[in-house]
């Protein structure tokens, strides 16, 4: 098994692809949301047993993150779905888990939590 | 192994029927162990409104992986049935609670008047909502129901008027949601912070009854003495234990009746275990309106139609002998909130033409839907057929090393015609409404019901021992101490959501339940 935490660069690339997937053209984005945060706590907490396959998506990402999503979508490679759901986990989960910075994601949806999460 | 002292009856499993039964064989004075393998939680105290841990992670579902192995295509490993873990079971679904209709139950060997005022005590139980006599296709009732139905929120209203427009009879779709609900819409996979889903909950707590959380079934054994049947479990630690009783009753998911049954060799005469097993067909169309409809802010059960149920699209010349209900509203898919509906779209549920799949088009576009949506989603009869099968599969193990669930199945063609219908159906819903942008799910073998958790039939009930495996209160042929209980007993699927039918039936078990155990 490999290296259970992601180093420097891998955080850098998974918030590029991320930032590919859900891009700050029209308002708040991943990046604005720390999308990035929530999903690295993900993949070295409960998704730990995906990184391997992930590693290879980072390592491309880290020169090419639009190519490497687009190469993805137009594959119909799982992962591409793995990282969008990623995206929206970081976007708008509650941010006690990471994500969603001061609920940006929940106000671009119009919307905020109507119950608390328990975290 | 741990020996347990003697018990007149062993539930394994508490979920709908398990809970049912196990409180009404406690009630009646029987000394009753019920064995749950999930957990025993406080839906209200235990509530946590965390998409992630729900609506991602599905915290209250089973994750084991389960075998398909659809129309002979090579063997998928999931988890397929969205199974609920945990004592109290339904409380984390949506709480549908519709009885089956007199022409569903024209191949069983009891009619609707012998289940009628086992309905009656189950919509009690549950404290559903209705409003009764409201359209032409609603079952016969004696009475109204218990409690008012749900009010609906304004963005479902307007389909209840589109569906008027179209010559249909839409409803308030029956319910099992108490009056403590405060309308959060948070159901589906997520239990109740109200407790008003609470299930079979309420009644586990009475003397006689000993709720043993974390037990997971393993076999049924005969041990040649008296009593003459026990159940061995493995507990959380993976400690052995047995637990004798002279009456057993396997109340759990019909296809894990299954494999326990084979695994302990039960029912194997006449080689019906397992066959039959239908799940419900389920297609879907959703909608972009112009206005915020908000219809997550609701229960699911806001509009029903089923004009098209039961043999009438056949009378008009449909290609399918029965149909199903349409019902507007949050589908599963959607329920929990923002990330729930996003994570759906292109998943589970199609974009509509046009909206690229990530970039800033799919985020403007999710974040303009989300408030505006609107689903119309499909229930339809799956016809039984011998050749659709749970078995043990030969390879992939569950986390205990027994061997995994392997779903054999192959649509029945007049189901695929079914789903193509009702699809249309859903659509011109959506369209006459108003939808702006609508969305359909393209046609699959995969039975919908399955991600809903609706499995039947694989311990069919009949009163000919050579075409089922148990009769009409679930002794199973050949035995007079193993009962089945739950949906794995219904000879047809019909095209209703299968809670209020499974505690019907428990119900209806109950004495004899009581009698066999007292001898």
């Amino acid at each position: 098994m490999s290296d259970q935490v992601l180093d420097d660069g891998e955080r850098a690339a998974l918030a590029a692809v991320l930032a590919v997937i859900l891009p700050s053209t029209s308002g708040p984005g991943a990046t604005e949301a720390r999308a990035a945060d929530h999903a690295c706590a993900r993949l070295e907490g409960p998704l730990a047993h995906r990184l391997d396959d992930l590693r290879p998506v980072l390592a491309r990402a880290a020169e090419d993150p639009e190519g490497t999503v687009a190469d993805l979508a137009d594959a119909g490679d799982p992962r591409f779905e793995e990282l969008r759901s990623l995206a929206w986990e970081g976007f708008l989960c509650d941010p006690a888990r990471g994500g969603n910075h001061e609920g940006v994601g929940w106000a671009r949806f119009g919307t905020g939590p109507r119950r608390k999460a328990r975290r | 192994m741990i020996v347990h002292d003697p018990v007149d009856v062993c539930v394994v499993g508490l979920g709908a029927a398990g809970g049912t039964i196990a409180s009404g064989a406690a009630a009646a004075g029987r000394s009753v162990v019920g064995l749950e393998a999930g957990p025993r939680e406080d839906p209200v105290r235990s509530f946590d409104a965390d998409e992630v841990a729900h609506a991602v992670d599905r915290r209250l579902l089973w994750s084991d992986p389960e075998v398909m192995v659809l129309d002979d295509q090579p063997p998928q490993v999931g988890p397929w049935l969205a199974r609920n873990r945990g004592v109290g079971g339904p409380f984390a679904w949506s709480g549908f609670a519709y009885r089956m209709l007199p022409s569903d139950l024209e191949s069983w060997p009891i009619g609707y008047e012998d289940l009628e005022p086992w309905y009656e005590r189950a919509e009690e139980l549950l404290q559903v909502r209705g409003l009764a006599g409201e359209h032409p296709y609603d079952a016969p009732r004696r009475g109204p129901y218990p409690l008012p139905p749900l009010p609906r929120v304004p963005g479902t209203e307007r389909l209840a008027e589109a569906a008027r427009s179209l010559g249909w009879h839409p409803y308030h779709p029956p319910a099992a949601v108490g009056p403590s609900c405060d309308r959060c819409g948070l159901c589906t996979f997520y239990g109740c912070h109200t407790g008003a889903k609470g299930g079979t909950l309420a009644h586990l707590d009475r003397p006689g009854l000993e709720v043993r959380a974390g037990a997971t079934a393993v076999e049924v054994v005969d041990t040649a003495g008296a009593p003459r049947r026990a159940v061995r479990y493995l507990d959380e630690r993976g400690e052995a234990h047995e637990q004798p009783a002279r009456v057993v009753v396997l109340a759990l998911n019909a296809p894990y009746v299954t494999r326990l049954m084979l695994l302990s060799g039960l029912g194997l005469d006449n080689d019906q275990l397992g066959r039959h097993l239908t799940f419900h067909t389920g297609t879907m169309a959703w909608g972009v309106f112009d206005e915020v409809l908000d219809v997550d802010r609701a229960p699911a059960q806001q509009v029903g139609v089923a004009d098209l149920s039961e043999a009438r699209p056949a009378a008009a010349g449909a290609p399918f002998r029965r149909g199903g209900l349409l019902h507007a509203g949050m589908p599963a898919a959607f329920t929990g909130g923002p990330l729930a509906f996003a994570r759906a779209l292109d998943t589970t549920v199609p974009l509509p033409e046009g909206v690229p799949r990530y970039g800033d088009g799919l985020l403007r576009f999710a974040a303009h839907a989300y408030r505006r949506h609107q689903a119309v989603y499909v229930l339809g009869e799956d016809l039984p057929q011998p050749e659709n099968r749970v078995e043990l599969d030969p390879e992939v193990t569950d986390r205990h090393g027994l061997p995994a669930v392997r779903y054999v199945y192959r649509p029945h063609p007049e189901d695929l015609a079914q789903q193509d219908h009702l699809r249309e159906a859903a659509r011109r819903l959506l369209e006459k409404a108003g939808a702006t942008q609508v969305a359909a799910l393209p046609p699959s073998p995969v039975p919908g019901g399955i991600f809903a958790g609706h499995a039947h039939g694989t311990t069919r009930m009949g009163h000919d021992e050579s075409t089922s495996v148990a009769d009409d209160v679930g002794l199973v042929h050949g035995t007079d101490d193993v009962f089945v209980a739950g949906a794995g007993l219904f000879v047809t699927a019909s095209a209703v959501n299968p809670l209020l039918t499974i505690v019907a039936l428990a119900l209806r078990a109950v004495p004899a339940i009581v009698d066999a155990s007292g001898r």
